[in-house]
């Protein structure tokens, strides 16, 4: 029991801790198996016996966490009376994020739901963490997906011809004159990725700003022309055309991915949430999380649905530390 | 706004220079104008996060040069600190030598101010870079100290500063650490629904705590008399530096796009 509860004892199992979690740091975890073969043809049984290739899950390591958790009971126990209470508090405030990282590995569950517009879905697929992959005990539908943008896209032209030049600001489907040029210029479709697709239609091929791109209806002397400007290649111009324009797009910072969903129960009831980047939604036990989109689609939505039965015990825990620590560093 | 966090460069190198006449000579007024270059160079370090935070619209936390900025900034406040608590004319010498050092740093890293990706628009990053750098900071400074008791105060015992100074470093080192990593669980729980990933950084992070436990649990027991302490502050502070820079250059993982 002396020895369950003494200090020396926490002193060697933190050792081990981290020297092991250490090793899961270096060494790529949870790869195939192949990997370890190639990159290191002489170690590799011995890791994937080891099971150095997945540290963190092995039951070694869990049993480490377990040792360091009763050193951690015992050494509260024996010393309950001795002790001043926010020494109390901080140790016993670990112990609870122990228990509530054990409950996330006996009862948790998380999973992928990718969701198309308008679809119902309840079943999840493995997320790169792995793990079971159960179902959900309701569908959730996703209603609309979209990107929220920080500022909106602007658009500015350099117009030159004979060592002549002017710099205009255009907006999309609003006529622009510049009367010195004798030019009209009305701007048609902007892409922030542009790309020609096998029909030849232009696109969108992802939210962020790769290749921005604009179309522009030109008039000139009687003469009109519908011509692509790409800020990326300016020098790419229409020879026809007399004049030389210069496309830069400013702005366009992808400022969140929201998804609008309906859960809807087994008992028929639906219930409506908005899920974004740092704003998960929760129902029935389960939470969910903005986790992928694909570009050029709006109508399609990757969310993470989490069951972590143990999550509230954590943060408790990490209340009692908190609370413990700072009376122990007002008062050491 | 550069321009300012260069002044306080320019007011750290001043600083250093002059606590070092002072104590090479013996020149009391060139430590005397030391204090006063390292207080400006306080005011336009804040004056420099103060810009960069009005023309981001977001607090300076996003990025290692932003974070490095905040780094310094603490330094300054527990440099200042550390005169207060350890007369002997060191403290200026060390708080300048390790303020100047990480603004070199910072000099490397790119002072571009950019707009957040989503996952890091969040007040859990002020949170929790700001808790991450106070630890930091006085880590960096208890290992100055001890660094100042192996090497100088070795020989006169006259200028060694009483233990207690460094394990009051200690102790608030491991107290803002604490709360890094947990608003950072409370964060990642948010964002990706996980408290807690084993991401490198993660990891080093926790090794840095229990180390730093291990270190204040072994002085408790009375195991770790002044030599020993000082030596576990260097080691200390080399897990800090490897959690900090090492990680980002080394491993990668959920924490590498703020390095970019
Ligand atoms: C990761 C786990 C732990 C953390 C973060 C932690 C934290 C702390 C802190 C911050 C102190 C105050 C130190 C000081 O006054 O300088 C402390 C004291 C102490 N710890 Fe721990 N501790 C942990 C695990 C343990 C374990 C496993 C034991 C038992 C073997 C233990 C036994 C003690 C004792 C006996 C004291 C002195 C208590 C007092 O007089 O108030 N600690 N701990």
């Amino acid at each position: 029991m002396r020895r369950l509860a003494s200090v020396r004892l926490f002193g060697v199992l933190a050792a081990d801790i981290a020297a092991v979690s250490g090793v899961g740091a270096f060494l790529p975890q949870n790869a195939p198996s192949d990997w370890y073969h190639s990159a290191w043809p002489h170690a590799a049984g011995f890791i994937l016996a080891a099971g150095l290739d997945q540290v963190y899950a092995s039951w070694w390591f869990a049993g480490l966490l377990a040792a360091l958790a009763l050193n951690l009971a015992v050494c509260i126990w024996r010393r309950r009376r001795a002790v001043r209470w926010p020494s109390l508090a901080m140790h016993a405030g670990i112990l609870l994020v122990l228990a509530g990282a054990c409950l996330r590995v006996a009862g948790g569950a998380k999973g992928q739901l990718p969701l198309d517009q308008g679809q119902a879905c309840g079943q999840l697929v493995a997320s790169a963490a792995g793990g079971a992959v159960p179902r959900l005990p309701f569908q959730v539908r996703l209603s609309g997906f979209r990107i929220e943008y920080d500022a909106p896209d602007r658009h500015l032209l350099q117009v030159s011809r004979d060592g002549v030049s002017e710099e205009i600001e255009v907006a999309l489907g609003r006529e622009s004159v510049l009367p010195r040029f004798g030019l009209v210029l009305r701007p048609l479709r902007a892409l922030g990725d542009f790309v020609m697709s096998a029909d030849g239609q232009a696109r969108e091929r992802s939210a962020a700003a790769s290749n921005p791109a604009l179309q522009l209806e030109l008039g000139w002397e009687g003469r009109s022309a519908r011509h692509w400007y790409f800020d990326r290649f300016p020098d790419m111009q229409y020879d026809a055309f007399p004049f030389n324009i210069v496309y830069r797009h400013v702005g366009r910072h992808i400022k969140d991915f929201v998804s609008e969903v309906e859960f809807l129960a087994a008992s028929g009831s639906a219930v409506r949430a908005r899920v974004s980047v740092n704003a998960p939604a929760r129902f029935q036990g389960w939470t969910f999380y903005q986790s992928g989109y694909e570009p050029g689609r709006e109508d399609h939505s990757v969310l993470l649905a989490v069951r972590d039965p143990g999550v509230y015990l954590v943060f408790c825990g990490f209340a009692a530390v908190l609370l413990g620590m700072t009376a122990w560093l007002v008062r050491p | 706004m550069i321009e300012a966090a260069n002044l306080a460069f320019a007011l750290g190198l001043a600083g250093l220079a002059g606590h070092a006449l002072d104590r090479a000579g013996s020149w009391r007024w060139c430590g005397r104008a030391g204090d006063w270059a390292l207080a400006a160079a306080f005011a336009a370090l804040t004056a420099a996060l103060a810009a960069r935070w009005y023309a981001a619209g977001r607090p300076p936390m996003a990025n290692q040069y932003e974070s490095l900025l905040i780094l310094a900034w603490c330094l300054s406040v527990g440099g200042w600190w550390l005169s207060r608590r350890w007369p002997v004319r060191a403290a200026g010498l060390l708080g300048g030598a390790v303020f100047t050092a990480v603004l070199a740093a910072a000099s490397f890293a790119d002072p571009t101010v950019r707009p957040l990706m989503p996952a890091l628009r969040s007040n859990w990053l002020t949170y929790h870079v700001f808790t991450a750098m106070a630890a930091y900071a006085a880590f960096a400074l208890a290992a100055a100290v001890a660094v100042w008791n192996l090497a100088v105060a070795r020989r006169d015992s006259a200028q060694r500063p009483p233990d207690a100074v460094v394990l009051a470093a200690l102790r608030f080192g491991f107290f803002m650490l604490t709360v890094g990593i947990m608003t950072g669980a409370v964060w990642a729980q948010r964002a990706w629904g996980s408290y807690w990933s084993w991401d490198p950084k993660e990891t080093w992070s926790l090794i840095t705590w229990l180390v730093y436990a291990v270190i204040l649990h072994l002085r408790r027991t009375g195991v770790l008399p002044a030599r020993k302490l000082a030596w576990s502050c260097i080691v200390g502070l080399a897990c800090v530096l490897f959690t900090y820079f090492g990680v980002n250059f080394l491993l990668g993982g959920l924490h590498s796009y703020s390095g970019s």
